[in-house]
């Protein structure tokens, strides 16, 4: 949205007559929009659409390609064939605390059936960081918290979710299970 | 293992939360991940969840003044960035996201992923 209005602000030249220059500026951008859509011009005319490349120090992974196409047949989303660009800062190595680890074996547990205290063996003391990720198709920026944040007007962190139940459900019967499990060692 | 409701679509919650962490695993190709992850790259999220109870910020007024212990998800179920609002000791959540126009991050355990391999051909 914010992107928006800059894009609209940028057609300002009258000082007493601003709203007809915002109407206009909305007028052209539908003209536009029309044309691209009825001409399939998507990628000669980029008005406003979204660079298809990567910029300088993204990436994106072949195996996270979800298959969305597939998906979207069934579930008529609008989607592409990648959900998530991540963008630096890249750090090699995140030391993995004790407690990310069984975090982590909890969420592997939900999905692979595993017990978490054997996937917990499979881990790495360390895995890298990314701090930023842009949702492909034109999606929002989102920074890490972790990541160092330059704009203090501005906090990009906090995100909307949508968890699957079950995996959120077993993840909560796993927790208990371990739990009981350490207990009774002790 | 998935749970459905009445009109057989799959059970979502709906969450806020702090985006703490983006981890990149590569698991290796061992027999142990199961043919779903073996050899193939996973991009986890670190999330502080905050206590919403399931509201959706896009149908009723959700507020919230507490988080929740940190949890591990896929990257793919973060659907778009929202803002907040301080008020009256409590954070309100503007959420501007169209349900309609996202993607949508759906566990690949259906039967379709099975046709090119797996237990199906075997």
């Amino acid at each position: 949205m914010e992107r928006y209005c800059g894009y609209l602000q940028a057609g300002l030249r009258s000082r007493s007559h601003p709203w007809a220059n915002l109407n206009n500026r909305v007028l052209h951008k539908a003209y536009l929009d029309q044309i691209d859509i009825y001409y399939d011009l998507e990628d000669d005319l980029t008005i406003t659409s979204e660079p298809k490349d990567l910029r300088r120090g993204e990436k994106v992974f072949d195996d996270c390609r979800f298959h969305f196409f597939l998906y979207s047949i069934f579930y008529l989303t609008k989607s592409s064939d990648q959900h998530s660009i991540l963008r630096p800062p890249y750090k090699k190595s995140y030391a993995l605390s004790d407690a990310l680890k069984s975090k982590i074996s909890r969420y592997f547990s939900a999905v692979t059936e595993q017990k978490p205290a054997k996937i917990r063996k499979q881990l790495p003391e360390n895995l890298p960081s990314w701090g930023k990720v842009r949702i492909a198709g034109g999606g929002d920026r989102i920074r890490t918290a972790a990541g160092r944040n330059p704009d203090r007007e501005r906090n990009m962190s906090y995100v909307r979710v949508r968890y699957p139940i079950y995996q959120m459900i077993s993840a909560y019967l796993n927790f208990f299970v371990v739990r009981g499990g350490s207990s009774r060692c002790c | 293992m998935e749970v459905l409701d009445a009109a057989n679509n799959a059970v979502r919650e709906i969450f806020y939360g702090r985006l703490d962490l983006i981890l990149e695993f590569d698991i290796p190709d061992q027999r142990f991940w199961g043919s779903q992850f073996r050899g193939k790259t996973v991009l986890l999220a670190v999330i502080t969840p905050c206590v919403t109870s399931g509201k959706d910020a896009t149908k009723t007024m959700t507020t919230y003044s507490q988080t929740t212990t940190q949890v591990v998800t896929d990257l793919r179920t973060i659907s778009s960035v929202i803002g907040r609002v301080w008020t009256r000791n409590r954070w309100g959540i503007i959420d501007r996201s169209e349900e309609t126009s996202r993607t949508e991050f759906v566990p690949s355990n259906m039967e379709v992923f099975d046709l090119n391999g797996g237990d199906v051909t075997d």
